[in-house]
């Protein structure tokens, strides 16, 4: 334990640091009390994606820049570069794109299973296991995607490199090249998502408007309420996504009916590692309870959230 | 529980804030020379070169010189500058790729039997203040005021050509005409750095007159509110250097709004072991507050800073 964090904590920041968990505290005593895993940190945020001389990475050139294919389905893009597979793909996850790290096999692309990210199954050399690696679409979105030769003779001659998080090495070039594509398209769609985001946001303003001048607060109603209950105990089953979804549907009957609803849907996605769509809920929140307690500490999770894919 | 877990940590940290020990790094064991330092042949004195008269003109070339793709070297001296430990010993690998963790330009490491005899490197952000070797390793400009610049032929194995730094690090390069180039930028960088500090100094104390008198002090703006909130996540991820930029911008701002923010660099630069900035920051947080409760205990720390500085 770093004792310059405690201190940190300690001496500082006191009135922001703790108030914001105890009135996290509050909220989910509130709302049954689901949430408390809500609120731990994050994952490791990529610090810096280029080095200062913008190009991509030191040691490297840049052999092909993904094109934008807005004629084409994600299925489509899988398709892709499922056909285009040849030769081997080696992976070096977090830090390890260094020579000195073990690389690893990639043995296949799950691009369904996880709405959030790219499930990459690998097997280390020299091991039997097959294990599972989680590339999450916020974490692309510092990152300048090319297909870079090294000048160095490792495995894999044409790398893709997600400083901080991992490097594909493929033998293949047309592979590299699809894959590429491949996140690249994910990496506009959530740009593409952000903007629909933004849009809708404005077209909520003058919805929380009505809401904040109404002198009686709509009710839940029962169907409401039995989502949200439902939403609750998947969320203390640590089934975020679901709760997720469940919280999504209760909202789409009555958008206004219960705006916490929006606070707790925001530390879902978070957890769920969707830090745009957090800060897409926590700003519904803050459009309709502007002067709630923690609407202080929601705010700081929007900074901190931004954090994570702004450069 | 998490909350509940969040107070103790802050239960302890009181205490261990009221104890005010542990932060100091126990020294022990001696300084092995490895390979760097010994018989030193200077073959080149730095000169102003000629086009070259701004810092920013000399960090501009040292961006391009760095991370144009060749490799280049760092020794670690004595291994103990970054590090409690001596990481440079083998048997401390894991210490040192916890130091250069998130490196963009790292590519090797080289062990002669149990020794590292030098780091490869292609690349580092050359920023501001410092070169980034990596985000919790940087070489600070502000260093340089302690050396004289000089090329020297390198004893040690790799390379030809070296720039120590005493037995903190040393750059190593292949050819004379890039160790000279680093030279002369660093020498231009050097020139500028009393000058620079006594500006910077003289404009902050002006200030922390004017804030001072005030009778109602200023507020933290919400942009310095964005990074103050940024830099405390950053910090609790143990991303040091990150965190400090970020408290930086904060003070950028307003420098004199939120004093907490040089309390928390200066404990942020001593946890870099770079305690002569450490020791800058806790005397411009004095400056700011001396009346504060925890004056005795941060002036407490300087001294502690000073003792360590001089091993």
């Amino acid at each position: 334990m770093g004792i310059a964090d405690d201190q940190i904590i300690e001496k500082g920041k006191i009135d922001m640091y703790m108030s914001r968990r105890v009135s996290i505290f509050i909220l989910c005593v509130l709302t049954a009390a689901v949430l408390a895993g809500c609120v731990t940190a994050p994952e490791p945020v990529m610090n810096r994606s280029s080095n200062a001389s913008g190009g991509l990475t030191p040691g490297y050139d840049v052999v092909y820049y993904p094109q934008i294919q807005t004629d084409k389905t994600w299925s489509q893009v899988t398709v892709d570069l499922r056909q285009a597979i040849r030769g081997t793909i080696w992976i070096y996850t977090g830090d390890d794109y260094l020579a000195y790290s073990r690389p690893a096999i990639v043995k296949h692309f799950d691009f369904s299973k996880k709405p959030n990210g790219l499930e990459i199954h690998y097997q280390r050399v020299g091991s039997n296991d097959i294990k599972a690696f989680t590339l999450f679409y916020y974490q692309l979105m510092k990152v300048s995607l090319a297909t870079q030769i090294g000048r160095d003779g490792r495995q894999g001659r044409y790398a893709i490199i997600i400083p901080e998080i991992l490097t594909f090495r493929a033998t293949d070039l047309t592979t590299a090249q699809r894959l590429t594509d491949a996140l690249f398209f994910r990496q506009q769609q959530v740009k593409n998502a952000m903007k629909q985001y933004e849009e809708q946001l404005v077209r909520f303003e003058p919805v929380a408007a009505q809401y904040r001048a109404l002198a009686v607060k709509p009710a839940v109603s029962e169907e409401q309420r039995k989502l949200f209950v439902q939403a609750n105990a998947l969320a203390q089953q640590k089934e975020y996504g679901k709760a997720l979804t469940q919280y999504e549907k209760a909202i789409a009957l009555e958008r206004t009916a219960y705006p916490e609803a929006y606070f707790n849907m925001a530390l879902l996605a978070a957890q769920e590692h969707r830090p745009v769509t957090a800060i897409f809920y926590m700003r519904h929140y803050l459009l309709l309870r502007p002067d709630a307690k923690d609407a202080r500490s929601g705010q700081d999770k929007i900074y901190e959230w931004e954090m994570l894919f702004q450069k | 529980m998490y909350q509940m877990k969040d107070a103790f940590r802050f239960g302890l940290c009181v205490f261990i804030m009221a104890v005010f020990s542990g932060c100091a790094a126990s020294h022990t064991g001696g300084y092995a020379p490895s390979g760097a330092g010994a018989a030193m042949e200077t073959v080149y004195q730095p000169q102003v070169p000629p086009g070259i008269t701004t810092p920013e003109a000399a960090k501009a070339d040292l961006n391009v010189l760095l991370n144009q793709g060749r490799r280049w070297g760092i020794n670690l001296g004595s291994g103990r500058y970054y590090s409690e430990v001596d990481v440079t010993l083998y048997a401390n690998i894991a210490h040192l790729t916890e130091l250069t963790k998130g490196s963009t330009g790292l590519t090797n490491r080289t062990y002669d039997g149990k020794r590292l005899v030098y780091m490869i490197f292609k690349g580092a952000p050359v920023l501001d203040d410092r070169i980034e070797l990596a985000p919790r390793m940087s070489f600070f400009y502000d260093d340089l005021s302690e050396y004289t610049i000089a090329v020297t032929r390198y004893t040690g194995t790799g390379y030809d050509y070296a720039v120590h730094f005493g037995n903190r690090l040393s750059f190593l390069f292949d050819y004379l005409s890039e160790a000279r180039r680093f030279a002369d930028d660093l020498l231009v960088i050097q020139q500028s750095l009393g000058k620079e500090h006594e500006e910077r100094q003289a404009r902050f104390e002006a200030r922390v007159a004017e804030y001072r008198a005030m009778k109602v002090k200023p507020q933290v703006t919400e942009e310095q509110r964005k990074y103050i909130v940024q830099a405390n996540a950053l910090s609790q991820r143990k991303e040091y250097s990150n965190a400090i930029d970020l408290y930086r911008k904060a003070v950028d701002v307003d420098p004199v709004s939120y004093p907490a923010a040089y309390f928390n660099m200066a404990l942020l630069s001593g946890q870099m072991r770079q305690y002569k900035r450490a020791i800058m920051y806790m005397k411009q947080y004095l400056m700011l507050e001396p009346d504060a409760k925890d004056a005795r205990s941060a002036q407490d720390k300087i001294y502690e800073w000073e003792l360590l500085m001089t091993r």
